[in-house]
């Protein structure tokens, strides 16, 4: 296999992993928002929260169209192009990934089709129930992925089997990953920190624009005030998980964790060991890599944690943030910072542990699928990083225009159509889908 | 029976629960440009399928799923050696599902004749790589001794696998007519159910075409083990091709629905059970094929998920069953969401 071969096998991997977490990261985070705007409207019956519901719906919707396509590159790509990976592993991980097909991903997009077309057709509280159990099928992925990747990144519970494959050998051991239970949270939280980012900055560029005693105020106050609250509390989980994270990792793969800390001397040292263990190669990842990731983390973290509490403390009461309108401002600003950790993260968790696909088991350059030609990979890398860059700035651009209209352009719940007096006829008419 | 037997009757069903409900999405799209004569009726027929259309797109990932856990070697060979095919699959499910989810999301009537084409191009895209990938497995495959599956163009794109890709979107194009003529009222619906008819006796034709270049290809002939099963679900595509008709000339939509799955299960199962026990067969020999065992995960993972797949597969069905129901209800048109 020609070295160019795997470049471009592995940039495929990368563009497809990070555009998937992109659009992921804020459908966890904004599904959970929408479950508890629609809670408390089911709760109160206030038809404020039925606007939220329909609005911030209506996003998460438009931004899960290429959450599940990316999805649906990743599942395929294992096979594609890496099937020395699914040939030496596939009895330990493939588990996993067949079960989050299962009781995640099969459930979240047929529970969420109901709540889509069960709208003003179920009763409130069954239609409550479905975008719950929604989002909690989606938070079941999270479980199910991670503990293939961190099988991946650290794998235990397995034995080898006479034609040199892995089987699983013991399910607790295989469960109980260090790496999978500190990773789970770490990347919980970094989604519901998008999520909040994402719900605050909207909500303020909608009170910027909204005149004074306009209904909806109240409304995108309410939501603004959901997310700052919160805000903090993710970051510090994000944080502290992440450190706790790094900590495992300076056992479990002590040269990621030496260049996290720029500390190449120890790197070095480990490289040799590494060599007399493996024979010789090349074990340490591009190192400016890995410091500058970790970095890119660390202050995101530190500015979305400055600003998270400094808004919180803003909102507490409406004339401060009346005179500090300046903040409204530069929420919406801050939307992207949460994606860019997020990256940053995955590109820290996968390139970290070159040239290990499996750590210390099996190198990413053998586990590429051996019947391809540079030229087949090449030609699928350009025109899958073409197909799917397109749709998903397109989707961007969708996004950024339902968010800017407002609860009035939602076409969730209401009307298909975009003409004005569809748009105004009240929701409870009935049958309208 | 083994594990290995039985992890292959799972897939097998959730493959045919695929077969079944993606079928209407798949179809729809085929069928949208010569239905939809106008922005309405376009409307109305994409609204047909849309609130079954998130639920039947995950039977596919399902089906991966369950052949990465079951059969990570096949899943890995199949997928890398006949890459162009489903490189060109993935593509059709990513644009397809952009195209259902965007295009009523604005009003010009450029960017929805827009995607309306893009769902209909991905809709074809689909079922043509359906069909090359069923032809390709009928065939035998440059499958080397050492397990490696290399990419071979020429052993993709063969006249049989030609003939296979037009039947498949035949195939799937009457799955579309007859689930529009079971789904809407008046002119739309009479349209859809003569086009049904139409698409029954081209498919007819082109099966048949598919069976005699099948038989005059030796790669094909020497591919077949089980002659007498795959001859057997021949008869049965043809018999449920005609019934199809009869019940389409007769207006009976529902009917003509449910039997025009039957053609695409029968056609399905003739790749599947004629290889058997084989999940390729080699042109390098018996010995280099992968049998049923060898393309299979460890039995020590394959035990305890058969019976969590084996649970689980059919409250995922009873609740589609139960969302279909729903959705029954729902009146389509203008104000469909998708």
């Amino acid at each position: 296999m020609p070295a160019e071969a795997i470049v471009y096998a592995r940039l495929q991997f990368a563009l497809t992993a990070i555009a998937h977490w992109l659009f992921v990261a804020l459908t966890l985070g904004l599904v959970t928002y929408v479950v508890i705007i629609q809670t408390i409207w089911t709760v109160t019956g206030n038809p404020r929260y039925e606007r939220m519901t329909r609005f911030f719906g209506q996003l998460y919707l438009i931004n899960y169209a290429l959450g599940i396509a990316t999805g649906i590159v990743m599942e395929f790509q294992l096979g594609l192009n890496w099937s020395g990976l699914t040939k030496v592993v596939g009895s330990v991980f493939g588990a996993p990934l067949a079960i989050e097909t299962l009781v995640a991903f099969f459930l979240e997009s047929t529970f969420l089709g109901i709540w889509i077309f069960g709208w003003n057709r179920l009763g409130k509280r069954l239609h409550l129930a479905m975008i719950w159990l929604t989002a909690i099928s989606a938070w079941m992925s999270v479980i199910w992925v991670l503990m293939a990747n961190s099988f991946l990144q650290h794998p235990v519970g397995h034995a080898s089997a006479a034609n040199g494959r892995l089987v699983l050998s013991d399910f607790a051991e295989f469960v109980g990953n260090p790496n999978f239970w500190h990773a789970v949270p770490h990347a919980a939280a970094a989604a519901m920190t998008t999520g909040a980012f994402f719900v605050a900055g909207v909500s303020a560029w909608h009170l910027r624009r909204l005149p004074a005693g306009h209904p909806d105020r109240a409304a995108f106050m309410f939501t603004l005030r959901l997310a700052v609250y919160s805000a903090p509390v993710f970051v510090f989980v994000t944080a502290f998980m992440g450190g706790n994270l790094l900590d495992v990792i300076n056992v479990e793969q002590p040269i990621k964790g030496a260049l996290a800390d720029n500390d190449l001397a120890l790197a070095a040292r480990l490289q040799e060991e590494m060599a007399a263990r493996h024979g010789p190669g090349e074990y340490i990842p591009v190192h400016e890599f890995i410091y500058v990731t970790r970095t890119v983390m660390i202050w995101s973290a530190i500015t979305m944690q400055a600003l998270a509490v400094v808004t919180a403390l803003m909102t507490v009461k409406d004339a401060l943030l009346t005179r500090f309108a300046w903040m409204l401002r530069i929420l919406p600003w801050l939307i992207p910072v949460p994606f860019l950790a997020g990256t940053a993260g995955w590109l820290f968790r996968e390139v970290g542990r070159q040239p290990w696909v499996v750590y210390e088991i099996l190198k990413t350059e053998d586990a590429i699928s051996p019947g391809l030609t540079g030229g087949t990979l090449l030609a699928s890398l350009i025109i899958f990083t073409l197909v799917v860059g397109t749709l998903a700035v397109t989707d961007w651009r969708l996004l950024t225009r339902f968010a800017r209209r407002g609860p009035d352009g939602a076409h969730l719940g209401s009307a298909g159509q975009e003409s004005g007096a569809d748009e105004q006829t009240p929701a409870t008419t009935g049958g309208r889908l | 029976m083994n594990w290995h037997t039985a992890w292959l009757v799972l897939t097998a069903l959730m493959f045919a629960g695929y077969l079944v409900t993606e079928s209407r999405s798949i179809g729809i799209g085929l069928v949208l440009p010569v239905l939809g004569r106008n922005d309405d009726d376009t409307d109305a027929v994409v609204g047909t399928v849309g609130p079954y259309f998130l639920g039947n797109e995950v039977w596919i990932v399902s089906v991966m799923g369950l052949l990465i856990g079951g059969f990570p070697i096949f899943e890995g060979t199949l997928l890398s050696g006949l890459f162009p095919l489903f490189a060109a699959f993935v593509l059709g499910m990513v644009v397809r599902g952009a195209a259902v989810h965007f295009r009523r999301r604005h009003p010009s009537p450029r960017w929805r004749h827009g995607w309306s084409a893009a769902l209909t191009g991905a809709s074809l895209v689909l079922a043509l790589a359906l069909g090359l990938i069923g032809a390709a497995l009928l065939h035998t495959l440059p499958l080397r001794p050492d397990g490696v599956l290399p990419l071979t163009f020429s052993a993709l794109f063969t006249p049989f696998g030609l003939v296979c890709g037009l039947t498949s979107v035949l195939f799937f194009a009457l799955r579309g007519a007859a689930f529009a003529a079971s789904r809407t009222r008046g002119p739309l619906a009479e349209r859809s159910i003569r086009l049904a008819s139409l698409l029954t006796r081209l498919a007819l034709a082109s099966a048949f075409a598919a069976f005699v270049v099948g038989l005059l290809t030796s790669d094909v002939r020497a591919s077949v083990q089980q002659p007498v099963a795959v001859y057997a679900l021949a008869g049965a595509v043809a018999v449920a091709l005609v019934g199809c008709d009869v019940l389409a000339m007769r207006h009976a939509a529902r009917p003509a629905l449910a039997l025009s799955a039957v053609v695409l299960l029968a056609a399905a199962a003739a790749v599947a059970v004629g290889r058997l026990p084989y999940l390729i067969v080699s042109g390098y020999g018996e010995a280099a094929g992968m049998t049923v065992a060898e393309g299979s995960a460890d039995p020590a993972v394959l035990a305890p998920l058969f019976w969590v797949v084996a649970v689980l597969m059919p409250l995922l069905a009873a609740l589609q069953w139960w969302a279909g129901r729903l959705y029954r209800q729902v009146r389509t048109g203008a104000r469909a969401y998708f």
